[in-house]
C-alpha cells in the first residue's frame, strides 16, 4: 500500500517536471525570438528623420539684425 | 460437509496473493509512466531545448533583419529627399551658422552687443565673458553656451531699446536678467543724474553647437 502511495507521488512529480520543462523551453525560445526584434526597434540607426526643412523660419531668421565681422 | 468459515480461510491466501500481484502490477505501471515522463523531460531539456532556442534565435534574426531592411529603405529615401532639399538651401547656410554657429565666436558675440548699443549712440562700458561650462544651464540638446555680462550707461528708453534689439538679433541670445540702476558716484547721493541716465546691466547666454566630429 505504501509502495503505491510513493509511486503515485513520483508520477505527479514527473508530470509536473515535464510541464515545467515544457514552459521553460517555450519561455526561453520566446525570449530568443523577441530579443533581436526589440534590439532593432530600439536601435539608434532606425531613428526616423524628418527631411522637411522649415523655409519660413529660415527666411524669418534672415530678416533679423546681424552685424558681420568686418575681418571675415 | 465443511463449514463456510473454513472455506473462507482456505481462499483468503489466494485472494491476498492476487491482490498483491495486482498492486505490484499497478506499481510497476506507475513507475514505468513516471520514468517515461522523466525521460521526456530530460530529453526535452537537454536535446530539444537547445534546438528550439537556436531555431527561435535564427527566426528572430531574420525578422529583425526584415524590419531593419524596411526601415533603412525608408530612411534612405528620406535622406535622398533631404539631400535634394538641402542642396537647394545651401546658399543660406550662413544664416543658420550666424544664428547657431559651430564655434563659440566670442568676437561676433561681442560685436552684436557693442554694435546694437552703438547704433543708439551708447558706449558699452564693460563686457565680461564667463566661459565656465558648469555655470551655464543647458537649454538645447547638444548645444553649449557662454555667458556675457554687459554694462552701459544710457537713458532708460535707450536701454530698453537695446535689449529689445538684442532679442531681435539673428544670433540666439538668452537674456537671463536685466537690472536698471541710477548712477551712483562717490560724493553723490543715489539719484537720477541730470542727463537722466541709468546704469543698465544684463547677463546674456550665447549658444553654439559644436560639430559632431569635434565631440568624438
Amino acid at each position: 500500500m505504501k509502495k503505491n502511495k510513493y509511486s503515485n507521488y513520483l508520477l505527479i512529480i514527473s508530470i509536473f517536471t515535464c510541464i515545467t520543462v515544457f514552459f521553460i523551453i517555450i519561455q526561453s525560445s520566446y525570449i530568443k525570438l523577441m530579443k533581436p526584434i526589440t534590439d532593432v526597434k530600439q536601435s539608434v540607426i532606425i531613428r526616423p528623420i524628418d527631411p522637411s526643412l522649415d523655409l519660413e523660419t529660415l527666411s524669418e531668421i534672415e530678416k533679423r539684425n546681424y552685424y558681420d565681422n568686418p575681418t571675415q | 460437509m465443511t463449514p463456510p468459515s473454513s472455506q473462507t480461510s482456505k481462499l483468503r491466501p489466494l485472494f491476498d496473493y492476487l491482490r498483491k500481484q495486482q498492486e505490484n502490477k499497478k506499481f510497476l505501471k506507475t513507475i514505468e509512466i513516471s520514468g517515461t515522463f522523466l525521460l521526456i523531460a530530460f530529453f526535452s531539456y537537454f536535446a530539444i531545448r537547445p534546438t528550439v532556442i537556436t531555431i527561435s534565435a535564427l527566426n528572430g534574426d531574420i525578422e529583425s533583419k526584415k524590419i531593419l531592411k524596411n526601415e533603412l529603405k525608408e530612411k534612405i529615401n528620406k535622406v535622398i529627399e533631404a539631400q535634394d532639399l538641402y542642396s537647394q538651401v545651401q546658399e543660406k547656410y550662413y544664416v543658420v551658422n550666424s544664428s547657431l554657429p559651430d564655434m563659440p565666436k566670442y568676437y561676433d558675440a561681442s560685436l552684436q552687443l557693442v554694435e546694437t548699443s552703438q547704433k543708439l549712440g551708447v558706449v558699452t562700458d564693460d563686457l565680461t565673458f564667463n566661459l565656465d561650462p558648469n555655470a551655464q544651464k543647458k537649454a538645447l540638446v547638444d548645444t553649449k553656451s557662454f555667458s556675457v555680462n554687459t554694462m552701459f550707461k544710457s537713458s532708460f528708453n535707450n536701454g530698453l531699446k537695446i535689449v529689445s534689439d538684442l532679442l531681435n538679433n539673428r544670433r540666439i541670445i538668452n537674456i537671463n536678467g536685466i537690472t536698471f540702476a541710477v548712477e551712483n558716484t562717490k560724493n553723490q547721493i543715489a539719484t537720477p543724474s541730470a542727463s537722466g541716465n541709468v546704469v543698465v546691466n544684463f547677463s546674456s547666454l550665447f549658444y553654439f553647437w559644436p560639430s559632431q566630429n569635434e565631440k568624438k
